[in-house]
This record gives structure tokens, C-alpha cells and sequence, in this order.
């Protein structure tokens, strides 16, 4: 898409004019959606300024083609940028109760890999059948099995456990079989 | 074990469902089974990734590309990056500090207009698609679910879709699933005809934003801007400048001040 190159190369070029552009057609949509969520308005400058970082730095390092607009694109990395935010409190205390500590540089690289990792699941499961999608959302978004056999009509919980886990493993198989994931799983 | 029944164990530890001794017997099988332990941490990670309360921290990964990413975060590339940022930001703030929802949009607008206004005093004419880019945003039209009733999740649904960029699903919902009553409402109409665009199915979108043109909907003026957008985009100028002429002819002032700033770039 067209737009979608302007944006990125403004990126590479540094080039403030577009990016003045994007501050003003994207930002109030992103404002809107932390503080709707949790957040002030400095969290959504902290994480648009952070998710067009992620978007320069990575195209920087392997260029990759954006499917949908820019604008959703942005969107996507600043709500997926403001969930890790507010999860943080999970995993800022480490096992033995030690504050981790990370420069701002490694917690971006970390984030990034945590986008990509984002992406590679999400396309998986939107290439996967209709069925099988609607069935794993709920899966995984911890519905229980009572509701998923009450809103996708299954027969019955043994009959939705044994579709979940023939979508699940098609899923995983896919996943598996792509080259980026051999990069971005945890070891 | 089948792997079907391995499959319920850990879904049954992840879901926290997991009998205490088994959770012991499953964290032990981890430690000493590598092919079970990527198994467990896949099924963390995909937990985590695609549930909307939850997120997926990278915390023992591949240190090479890690290091790669570190390293061009520390770029002077990116470093300049930031600074331009840094500045934009603040500009943008600086011109929307009084933070009332009338004045942003106005301030939004005057940006818009500076921006556009250098760029046309510049040599180089824009082309249709740049103007396009400029003008072009979903962030003030309204909101799809403002209404209640059965359609309600649907919707929704395609909201979350369109803000996603998933525009197909967005059309499978919009056509198929609304009621003809909610299929002419005006926010439907727009969004369907900019998932439209989006998807390069032009016909389809002007088709689309004529049907919304031609109703008696207070929101009509919407559709002869998404008209003019799309001429743009396709790069058809003439008929861009049409449209848009055709906007300035109404009583109605919606985008009348870009209206006009596009006419003049043409």
C-alpha cells in the first residue's frame, strides 16, 4: 500500500513532517484507548513514541510488508505495548523476590520480540479454519467449556475438548513449522 | 499418555485446575523432559498472547537476535529517531494543551492545515495518493455500537475488526450478519465502505458510499468525503475535484475547511 511505504520510509528518514502527520491522525485514537484503559495521557505519548521505535527499528533490520493500514498497524503495536504495561507488575519481581533490572534498550528489544512473537501467533490462528479460530479464542481467553459448548452448539463438553484439542495441535504444528518461531519461543 | 491426554494435563495446570500433586509431578517432568517443557511453555505463551487481559513476556529467549535488536535501539539512526519524536510530540502536545475535546480537533485541524500548506508551497505538487495520506483518518468517524440490541455483539465485532485492520471480517459481519435496518444505518454504511477501500474492492466501496450519499441520513455529507478520499486514492484527480466541488455545494459543514484545502492542492 502506498501509505503504508510513505510512513514506514518516514521512519528511515526521520523525515518529521509525515511523522508530525501521524501524531496528529493517529495519536488522539491511541489517547483514547489508555485512557480508557487504566492510563494517563503521558503513558500514551510514552508508548506511541515506543511503538513507532518498534516499528522503525524493525523494518530497519528486515524490511516486512504491513497487510492492513498503517494507522491499524500502529494501533495494534501501541494497545499490544500498553498490555504489557499494565501486566508489568507480574513479572517486574523475579522468583526470589529481587527487582529485575533492565536499561531501556534491552526492555525494547524484549518488547519487540514479544510483538513479533504476538504477530506469528495471531496470523496462525487467523489462517487456520473458521471454526477452529472461533472455538480456540474462547479457549484461550480461559472460557470455560460450558459456555463454549452453549454458544458454538457443540453436543457436548467431551465432544468441544476433543475439537479444541484437534484445532490446538494444528495450531502448535503450524506455529512450529514457521522459521520465526524457532527465534521467538522461550527456552 | 496419549497426547491427547498430556494435552488436558497442561491445559488443566494452566487453568489451574491441576490436582496440587500433579502440579508437582508435571513441574518435575519439566526439568527432566525438554520435548514436555517446550511443549508446557508453548501452550504459556499462547495462553498469554492470545488472551486480551494477558501478555506474553519474552524472558529466556534466543540471546543472539535479542542482542541484535539491543543494538539497534543504542543506533545514532535511532537515537535521532527518538530525538524527532521527542520534538513532534511536544509540538503536538504544546498545540493541544488546552485539552478540551472541541479545541483538539481544531488544533488537530490547524496542524493538518500547516503541514498541508507547506507541502503545497513547496516545488513539488502532491500527488492524488499523497493527498490521500494526508487527509485520510477513521479516528472521527463514529462509533459503531452506540445503539443496543441483538446486533450489539456483532458489531462490536466489527469494530474491533476495523481497528484491527481486518477489514474481510469486517464486510462478513457487515453484510451478512446485520439486519437490512442496521445495513443502511450510516456508521455501518462508512465502515463498510472504507473496509472496502482498504481492500482494494473500488467499485464496491463507491457503490457503497453513493448508497450513503443518497439517504436522508444526517451523516450523508460523510459519504461524498470518503468519495473524494477514494478518487484519491485511485488517483483519479478529476473526479476527486468533483466531489469534493459537490461537498462545498451543501448546507453541510462537515470537513469544509479540508474540503476546501483539497480543492486548492488540486
Amino acid at each position: 500500500m502506498i501509505d503504508n511505504t510513505i510512513y514506514l520510509t518516514a521512519l528511515l528518514e526521520n523525515d518529521s513532517k509525515v511523522i508530525g502527520i501521524m501524531y496528529a491522525k493517529i495519536f488522539p485514537k491511541v489517547a483514547k484507548f489508555v485512557l480508557q484503559n487504566r492510563g494517563q495521557r503521558v503513558d500514551a505519548e510514552d508508548i506511541f513514541q515506543k511503538a513507532l521505535l518498534q516499528i522503525a527499528v524493525r523494518y530497519r533490520k528486515e524490511s516486512f510488508e504491513i497487510t492492513s493500514s498503517f494507522e491499524a498497524y500502529l494501533f495494534t503495536a501501541c494497545k499490544n505495548l500498553w498490555r504489557r504495561e499494565l501486566n508489568r507488575s507480574k513479572t517486574r519481581v523475579t522468583d526470589d523476590g529481587v527487582m529485575e533490572l533492565r536499561n531501556e534498550e534491552q526492555d525494547m528489544a524484549l518488547a519487540t520480540l514479544e510483538q513479533e512473537r504476538w504477530e506469528l501467533f495471531t496470523e496462525k490462528l487467523g489462517a487456520i479454519s473458521e471454526n477452529c479460530k472461533k472455538i480456540l479464542t474462547m479457549f484461550f481467553a480461559k472460557v470455560s467449556y460450558e459456555v463454549i459448548v452453549q454458544k458454538l452448539g457443540y453436543n457436548s463438553e467431551t465432544v468441544a475438548r476433543q475439537r479444541v484439542f484437534k484445532c490446538k495441535s494444528k495450531l502448535i504444528e503450524t506455529v512450529k513449522n514457521d522459521n520465526r518461531y524457532d527465534s521467538l519461543k522461550e527456552l | 499418555m496419549s497426547s491427547e491426554e498430556e494435552s488436558n494435563i497442561i491445559e488443566a495446570y494452566f487453568l489451574g485446575s491441576l490436582p496440587k500433586e500433579d502440579v508437582i509431578r508435571l513441574e518435575k517432568r519439566m526439568s527432566e523432559d525438554i520435548r514436555f517443557r517446550e511443549s508446557v511453555l508453548l501452550h504459556k505463551q499462547l495462553f498469554e498472547s492470545l488472551s486480551e487481559n494477558d501478555w506474553s513476556y519474552a524472558k529466556n529467549v534466543d540471546t543472539k537476535r535479542l542482542k541484535e535488536y539491543e543494538q539497534l535501539y543504542k543506533d545514532k539512526e535511532t537515537l535521532q529517531l527518538k530525538e524527532t519524536l521527542k520534538i513532534a510530540n511536544s509540538a503536538y502536545q504544546k498545540k493541544n494543551s488546552k485539552n478540551t475535546k472541541s479545541l483538539l480537533f481544531y488544533l488537530s485541524a490547524a496542524l493538518i492545515a500547516i503541514i498541508i500548506t507547506v507541502g503545497v508551497l513547496l516545488p513539488k505538487q502532491q500527488t492524488p495518493q499523497e493527498l490521500y495520506v494526508d487527509y485520510y483518518t477513521v479516528s472521527d468517524i463514529p462509533s459503531l455500537v452506540s445503539r443496543g440490541g441483538v446486533e450489539e455483539t456483532s458489531l462490536i465485532d466489527a469494530e474491533r475488526y476495523f481497528e484491527e485492520g481486518n477489514f474481510n471480517k469486517v464486510l462478513d459481519i457487515l453484510t451478512s450478519e446485520m439486519t437490512s435496518t442496521i445495513q443502511t444505518n450510516a456508521s455501518v454504511l462508512l465502515y463498510k465502505g472504507i473496509s472496502e477501500m482498504e481492500l482494494k474492492q473500488y467499485e464496491n466501496a463507491h457503490t457503497t458510499f453513493d448508497q450513503l450519499i443518497e439517504s436522508d441520513l444526517i451523516d450523508a455529507p460523510m459519504g461524498l468525503w470518503y468519495k473524494a478520499l477514494l478518487y484519491l486514492k485511485i488517483g483519479d484527480k478529476a473526479n476527486a475535484k468533483a466531489v469534493l466541488l459537490q461537498m462545498n455545494t451543501t448546507s453541510s459543514n462537515y470537513k469544509r475547511k479540508e474540503t476546501k484545502e483539497l480543492l486548492e492542492a488540486l
